[in-house]
């Protein structure tokens, strides 16, 4: 385990590193000067601005120059100068990771609440309807992008009936659980949940229908096994037999997957952001492409991408400890 | 002479399918004293296994017990509720499986599996209490190291001690009943004499266990039961006693099971299996089901089905020869 | 050892067998034959697009701003699907938008389908250095989200149409790379493969006649669901802005023109979101159809 743990936390360090150069490559990469493009994007930069942003991108540096001074900066915090906005980027962006990371979360945890329930009752009630919506539900699911899932939302939900805001963001849902908690008053709660239910739904469709076939069908293997026959002959009553028995065999394949899901949850972030005026980083990343803001650019991708490794790793680690046949693997 | 332990009369078990109504047990009759241990032989195919679900209300859905009654301790099995059926299950009625590895839950410690008995059956039964008695019984069918072992996963043991952890939880509420389907057929054959002796040993412990020992091996339940009931295409052809049968088999079907017994006092290689296939249990044929197998089949075998007669008490068989 | 080809199973079922098979396999299944049908649809659209609307995709009508589609009141059927805030057609825009949609998804499958069985063949059969680089590379990239990528490279370059098309080609090559790898592998080490290498068979043909063979069928069904992939992220590229530029008509970018008028002209987003819908769910079915029947062993999660 322990030899694991070291081997895994090296290797995303590495990926780790290899973005970080990546990105501090990127005024190398840029075809033309990196400058006079950003100027483009930011009209009325002077001749020092430039000059400024030559030093920080390190235009006339050798690569590997490049890369250890952003690295330098990273460990300083310092992750350049957003030249739109002028602020600092890693400021930026840390006021942004938190709202990222609570829409990716949230359509997590709603992929799993509607799945499991839609995917057991198809898989026991197979060849009926309810098995056959789940069916077309997944089937739309994993064929329909994720903005148009929001469109049809807001054209339902705003345009139609009018019972949830179309854009925005109030604050994080967590904070206010935590303060409708202690308050004992949900209406903050409430209001704050009207503006992340759209984003969250039309970012976790897909996992939905993908959940949803997923646990359909290795429900439908494991209601077979043989081990659910002897828990009946134990006197195990049905109900029983099918939530404990069954479904913890079920689940596993499901978790294995949806660990890695959140990776593609956080993906899909930087599209439905955009569809609904989220402040994350994903809608900050493509408005700076619109700017044309290198440093920008450079400070969320390397942070989305470093969110995303320390997901990933965080997620294997936690799978080598609670499932006892990948401990058993392993060995 | 008291009531029987079970007694199954005109059981009738059916599966539809896309070809028509599958007939896996077809119209049985057997009784069962306390504790007996009787052996239920057949081949594969032959509705054993699924006579042996019927008993416990096994049978999974679409499958279906449609006609007969089962009569166990004085109870009429099939005009119970599910839960009373259920609570049955695994304290009078148990039943041991075929392949241990896939019998345990993967996922769940082999305590878990086998306290899970107790916490059904004796809900007042607390944490401590019921570990102990979970060691114990652990103990009793010799999982060495029960103390240790106890919250330990299946995949951690052999098939052998499976097969071991899956009696244990038979036993554990002494049953008057346990079926065991093929226990040691997916075992080694080393391990097979061990789990059969294991079995042998710990009814002769109990007062009132019977058992019935289904499986397709004759001389594995010659050497452990006193009664024989053999199978064919979801029919029971002959019952005997364990010996009678051996010396003197009465159904054509019976003397070829008996000669297919590999043996050491024959030559290797003159095995004599019988020739031909189960008849198809959909659309069965007129007449005595093996009389396409049967080498004394005359005219009478392929228009009438012969019925269970007693021969002499204690020795039934249906077969048109011995009327 | 028995030296059967695979390939050779391969040249005994000629093109027209195998298109009977196709044929007689496709009409039994109806989910593919759905597919199938509305595929052909799309394309036959994709290609007579000028025939059909009946309006210049991009001209600029001041009545036609904002006219509602013909099914709404004061709709006409001059403009089937209405007008859009600029005036333009949006039935017209819709057909032609399919040309764009097809187009990348093409440049883009055969892009990285090329590439990636080029450079997953020349990873298993040289091996070393080489191999390790390349697939490392892989490695690298598939553990980032595909659309990330995407955006990795439309941020490096620009947005644009043709940048899009790299990106998603770079984003796509990998799948393709990693299976013709582990095929070349294996077919590598076969005793018949020495055989041909001793006779002077070059590594080029031995990889034409052996490995592309035996991948074929994965390859076709891992590059219908890209094609499918590759609609959604032009889509969704384009409505993000970053991918197709206007004033040529891409669906994602009609639907993000759309998602600033929903509250006042739903249906701009209207043509350009079924039309989406229904050729990736088509696409889809079709796949799900070819894969069940060339491909059982592919699992898609």
């Amino acid at each position: 385990m322990f030899g694991y743990l070291v081997r895994r936390v090296l290797s995303a360090l590495l990926v780790i590193v290899c973005v970080v150069f990546v990105v501090s490559a990127i005024s190398k990469l840029v075809p033309g000067d990196i400058v006079d493009m950003m100027e483009a994007g930011n009209p009325g930069m002077t001749e020092q601005d430039k000059a400024i942003l030559r030093e920080q991108l390190g235009v006339n540096k050798p690569v590997f120059e490049t890369f250890t001074s952003y690295l330098g900066g990273i460990f300083r915090g310092d992750l350049g100068n957003s030249t739109r906005l002028r602020s600092s980027a890693a400021v930026l962006i840390a006021e942004r990771v938190p709202a990222t990371l609570e829409l990716a979360l949230t359509a997590l945890f709603l992929a799993l609440i509607v799945a499991l329930p839609l995917g057991i009752l198809c898989a026991l009630k197979q060849g009926t309807a309810i098995d056959y919506f789940g069916t077309i539900v997944s089937t739309f699911g994993v064929a329909v992008p994720n903005f148009l899932i929001g469109i049809i939302l807001i054209l339902v939900f705003s345009v139609e009936l009018q019972w949830l805001p179309s854009t925005g963001y109030k604050g994080s849902v967590v904070v206010a659980a935590w303060e409708a908690l202690k308050a004992w008053d949900g209406s903050v709660l409430w209001d704050r949940m009207r503006y992340i239910l759209m984003p969250a739904v039309s970012l976790a469709f897909f996992a939905i229908a993908l959940n949803t076939r997923l646990i359909r069908s290795t429900m439908l293997e494991v209601i077979r096994q043989d081990y659910l026959q002897f828990a009946r002959a134990k006197g195990v009553p049905e109900r029983t037999v099918y939530l404990k028995h069954a479904l913890r065999n079920a689940l596993i394949p499901t978790v294995t997957i949806v660990g890695l899901q959140l990776g593609t949850l956080l993906g899909g972030t930087f599209i439905i952001e955009n569809v609904f005026a989220w402040p994350g980083i994903g809608r900050l990343a493509v408005q700076s492409i619109f700017w044309r803001d290198y440093p920008l650019i450079q400070a969320s991708i390397l942070v989305a991408a470093c969110v995303f490794v320390l997901i990933n790793l965080a997620v294997d680690l936690i799978y080598r400890l609670i499932d006892p046949r990948i401990r058993y693997v392993r060995h | 002479m008291s009531e029987p332990l079970l007694s199954i009369e005109n059981l009738i078990t059916r599966f539809p399918t896309k070809r028509g109504r599958l007939t896996a047990v077809d119209g049985v009759s057997l009784t069962l004293e306390r504790r007996e241990t009787l052996g239920l032989v057949g081949e594969s195919g032959s509705g054993k296994s699924v006579l042996g679900l019927s008993v416990m209300r096994l049978v999974q859905p679409p499958g279906m017990i449609e006609a007969g009654s089962i009569r166990f301790a004085g109870t009429s099995l099939l005009d119970l509720s599910t839960d009373e059926m259920r609570r049955l299950r695994g304290q009078r009625l148990a039943m041991i499986f075929q392949d241990p590895t896939a019998t345990l839950n993967p996922v769940l410690t082999i305590g878990e599996q086998i306290g899970e008995v107790l916490r059904w059956h004796l809900p007042s039964i607390g944490p401590a209490e019921l570990r102990e008695r979970v060691v114990e019984m652990l103990d009793r069918v010799g999982i060495p190291n029960a103390r240790q072992r106890f919250g330990d996963y299946p995949h951690e043991f052999s098939g052998g001690m499976q097969q071991r952890v899956i009696i244990a939880a038979a036993l554990i509420l002494n049953p008057a009943l346990v079926i065991a389907d093929e226990p040691t057929t997916a075992l080694d054959v080393t391990v097979q004499a061990q789990i059969l002796d294991l079995l042998r040993r710990l009814k002769d412990g109990e007062p009132e266990t019977a058992i019935v020992l289904v499986s397709h091996d004759l001389g594995v339940v010659g050497e452990m039961c006193e009664r024989i009931a053999v199978m064919y295409a979801g029919n029971l052809v002959e019952v005997a006693p364990a010996d009678d049968i051996l010396d003197d088999p009465k159904h054509p079907y019976t003397v070829g099971l008996i000669a297919s017994i590999p043996r050491l006092d024959r030559e290797v290689g003159a095995l004599n299996p019988i020739p031909g296939r189960l008849a198809d249990p959909v659309t069965p044929p007129p007449g005595c089901k093996f009389h396409a197998r049967c080498a004394h089949a005359f005219e009478r075998c392929r228009v009438e089905r012969p019925v269970l007669k007693t021969l002499v008490p204690g020795r039934q068989v249906a077969c048109h020869l011995h009327d | 050892m028995s030296a059967t080809s695979p390939a050779s199973v391969e040249s005994l079922d000629p093109p027209v067998a195998a298109g009977r098979r196709f044929v007689s396999e496709l009409v039994r299944n109806p989910k593919g034959l759905t597919g199938f049908v509305l595929i052909f649809g799309v394309v036959f659209i994709a290609i007579f697009a000028p025939m059909l609307a009946g309006h210049d995709p991009t001209r600029q009508v001041l009545e036609a701003r904002f006219l509602p589609p013909v099914f709404a009141e004061d709709g006409t059927w001059g403009h089937i699907l209405g007008g859009d805030n600029l005036g333009r057609d949006i039935l017209a825009r819709v057909l032609y938008g399919s040309r764009t949609s097809i187009l990348v998804a093409l440049l883009v499958v055969f892009n990285a389908m090329v590439v990636g069985s080029i450079l997953g063949a020349i990873a298993g059969y040289f091996g070393g250095l080489l191999d390790a680089v390349i697939m490392r590379i892989a490695d690298f990239q598939l553990s980032f989200p595909f659309i990330l990528v995407a955006i990795l490279m439309l941020a490096i370059v620009g947005p644009g149409f043709w940048t899009m098309v790299f990106a998603l080609s770079v984003a796509l090559w990998v799948r393709f790379a990693r299976l013709v790898r582990g095929e070349t592998l294996k077919i590598r080490e076969l005793e018949y493969i020495q055989a041909a290498k001793s006779i002077g068979v070059g590594h080029v043909a031995i990889i034409f006649s052996h490995v592309i063979p035996n991948v074929l069928p994965t390859i076709i069904v891992i590059a219908t669901f890209d094609v499918a992939e590759v609609v959604i992220a032009e889509a969704a590229i384009s409505f993000l802005g970053l991918g197709t530029q206007p004033p040529t008509p891409s669906w994602g970018m009609m639907i993000s023109e759309g998602r600033n008028y929903l509250f006042e002209n739903y249906w701009m987003a209207l043509g350009p979101g079924i039309a989406i819908m229904t050729t990736s769910i088509a696409i889809n079915l079709f796949g799900d159809f070819l894969r069940d029947t060339y491909d059982p062993r592919q699992e898609r999660l």
